[in-house]
């Protein structure tokens, strides 16, 4: 397609900073030093922080910018942990191609799911969405030829990068981080990229006036269908890089409890802004990790800093911190929409 | 000439209320057709019925000789019939370019594409030009939530001229609006018909709108057509004045 790159890339560098590109400097930055400070302990939650927050930013392009409540991505999650795990442990184990695997066959699934769900507005959706995602989660459970049924996977191995001239061993703790950071900040670049398109408008509009989007040529279900299929394929991505993250899976990674997970983490970090639920991953993760080793009753606290913030602070903790940032770059003139504001990092 | 749209035995019964019954109409090219008759004679569900909103339960709708009875909504649109809605509708977190962008976006088959920013596409001078007519190039980057209401009807106009229509369906273009609004809103809508030569069929309570800008004037009453001519015919007409228009109207002609 020699149309498709024409215009983006005009003005492409010169314009790239001003429009939410210093945002991703400082994450890939911050991402890539921090471990070397850090304890190995510190290294791996932070690697289950990247995972659950590419997680969360894929259920965000349906809610945040779709308008779509799924309460069912867990599912897709979880194929494509399964997926890649069964890859994994078959005889060409490769962790890129299991995590290609774990993507499409999500992406597959919320293909067929989502044509029966997108039919159906707000409440109705999400709740198809739910009943989708506990099918599937059954499916997991009782298929125990090849899930394991309750007893999951374990064993999972995390093969060696083969990068041509050598290999590079993922087992070191340190080394899988810097795997999953390229994986995750390549997705999020590709998700962040979808929002700002053309395709990316749509969703918007059809989040904003659903009923509007067909009198204007758009069949509004294609679009929903399109993000849900989006978002499938990068929940399983974060999947397929959970199986070896963790060693071991069980069906629970399906339930809807883990679904409740992206919904918690999108409302903590706010889904207006598109780094806002990597944010909320960051801030719940480390929460549990710090409230558990206190006390056993962590989910209260949890379950409580969510209600404070979704009624104090309804933007979320990544809307501050825009507004804040926004504030900061052009004190005096009322914000205006479309430089700094919606979608940046 | 052959008709542009043409309505034929169309019908729509919701329970025993006969919404639409049996209408039929044909409205050629290049002219502005009002459809007037009191609330409830079936005026919105005729634009529904034509638009792809609600299936008929009965009759054939034709846009330039194709059977376009059934179709989807956007399909529709993308065979050239726009239109407008009589409670504004329009996207209120978007900026006033967004909302105008994405019909210029959707008529180039351009909003499948996951890559490159829309901000920097080529429709986007389009749908700059296409606000600047409508009076709101200074207002492009405002969301159209926070705009007035005769500004977002204005941004609604836009968007449906951005699809590059045919024919054009405006539902109460006027509704809700002061008095300094509505002159500014009609003759802005004036101006674009003129200018665009898109063919226009518009719903108005407001006579003296109805009566300074149509070219053909048809009476709507409990379904059906019950009077079609030129507006000084419309006036004259002794069952138009009896079921609908009334004194003040009588007073005027």
């Amino acid at each position: 397609m020699a149309r498709a790159g024409s215009f983006s890339m005009n003005r492409r560098n010169s314009a790239w900073m001003e429009r939410g590109g210093w945002p991703w400097l400082a994450f890939v930055a911050v991402a890539a030093v921090l471990p070397l400070v850090l304890r190995e302990f510190h290294v791996h939650l932070l690697t289950e922080i990247l995972i659950l927050g590419l997680f969360a930013a894929a259920f965000n392009l349906l809610f945040g910018y779709t308008g779509l409540l799924s309460f069912g991505q867990a599912a897709y999650f979880a194929i494509g942990a399964y997926a890649c795990a069964l890859w994994l442990k078959g005889p060409w184990p490769s962790l890129p191609v299991g995590l290609i695997a774990g993507a499409v066959l999500a992406a597959a699934a919320a293909l067929v799911v989502g044509y029966l769900c997108v039919r159906r507005d707000e409440i109705y959706f999400a709740m198809v969405t739910l009943a989708c995602g506990q099918l599937i989660f059954v499916a997991l459970w009782r298929w125990r030829e090849v899930t394991g049924g309750s007893d999951g996977i374990g064993g999972i191995p995390r093969p060696p990068l083969d990068l041509g001239a050598w290999a590079v061993s993922l087992a070191p703790t340190l080394h899988f981080y810097y795997f999953t950071l390229a994986v995750v900040a390549g997705a999020l670049y590709v998700l962040w990229r979808i929002t700002r398109s053309p395709f990316g408008l749509a969703l918007r509009a059809v989040r904003d006036n659903h009923r509007r989007v067909d009198y204007l040529g758009l069949p509004m279900r294609r679009y929903r269908l399109a993000a849900f299929t989006v978002s499938g394929l990068f929940c399983g991505l974060a999947g397929a890089l959970f199986a070896p993250y963790q060693g071991t899976i069980t069906p629970v990674l399906a339930d809807w409890m883990w679904s409740a997970e992206p919904v918690m983490m999108t409302l903590l970090g706010g889904p207006a802004v598109f780094g806002g639920p990597v944010l909320g991953a960051a801030l719940i993760t480390l929460l549990k990790d710090f409230v558990a080793s206190e006390t056993e009753y962590w989910p209260l606290l949890v379950g409580t800093a969510v209600v404070l913030l979704v009624l104090f602070l309804p933007g979320g903790v990544g809307g501050a911190v825009r507004d804040a940032a926004v504030g900061w770059r052009a004190p005096s003139p009322p914000i205006k929409a479309g430089d700094a504001g919606e979608e940046a990092v | 000439m052959a008709a542009l749209l043409k309505i034929e035995g169309l019908r729509k019964h919701f329970g025993s209320v006969r919404a639409v019954d049996g209408v039929d109409l044909d409205v050629k090219e290049g002219e502005l057709t009002a459809v007037i008759g009191p609330n409830g004679a079936g005026k919105t569900t005729l634009f529904h019925l034509v638009t792809g909103a609600i299936e008929p339960d009965a009759g054939r709708v034709y846009l330039d000789g194709q059977d376009i009875t059934g179709w989807p909504p956007a399909a529709i649109v993308r065979a050239g019939l726009a239109r407008t809605f009589q409670i504004t509708s329009v996207f209120p977190d978007l900026t006033a370019l967004e909302n105008v962008l994405l019909p210029c976006l959707a008529r180039r088959r351009e909003t499948a594409r996951l890559w490159g920013s829309y901000t920097r596409h080529p429709a986007r001078a389009e749908a700059l030009e296409l606000l600047s007519r409508v009076g709101l190039a200074d207002q492009a980057e405002r969301p159209v939530g926070q705009m007035s209401h005769a500004d977002q009807k204005l941004v609604e106009v836009a968007m449906a001229l951005a699809t590059q229509p045919r024919l054009l369906l405006l539902d109460e273009p006027a509704a809700g609006l002061a008095p300094g609004e509505t002159e500014r809103v009609i003759g802005t809508l004036r101006e674009m018909v003129t200018a665009g030569g898109v063919t226009v069929v518009l719903i108005e309570h407001d006579m003296d709108i109805v009566f300074s800008m149509a070219d053909r004037v048809v009476v709507l009453h409990q379904g059906r057509v019950l009077a079609d001519g030129a507006p000084g015919d419309i006036r004259r007409n002794p069952a138009v004045k009896e079921v609908y228009l009334g004194g003040t109207f009588a007073g005027r002609a």
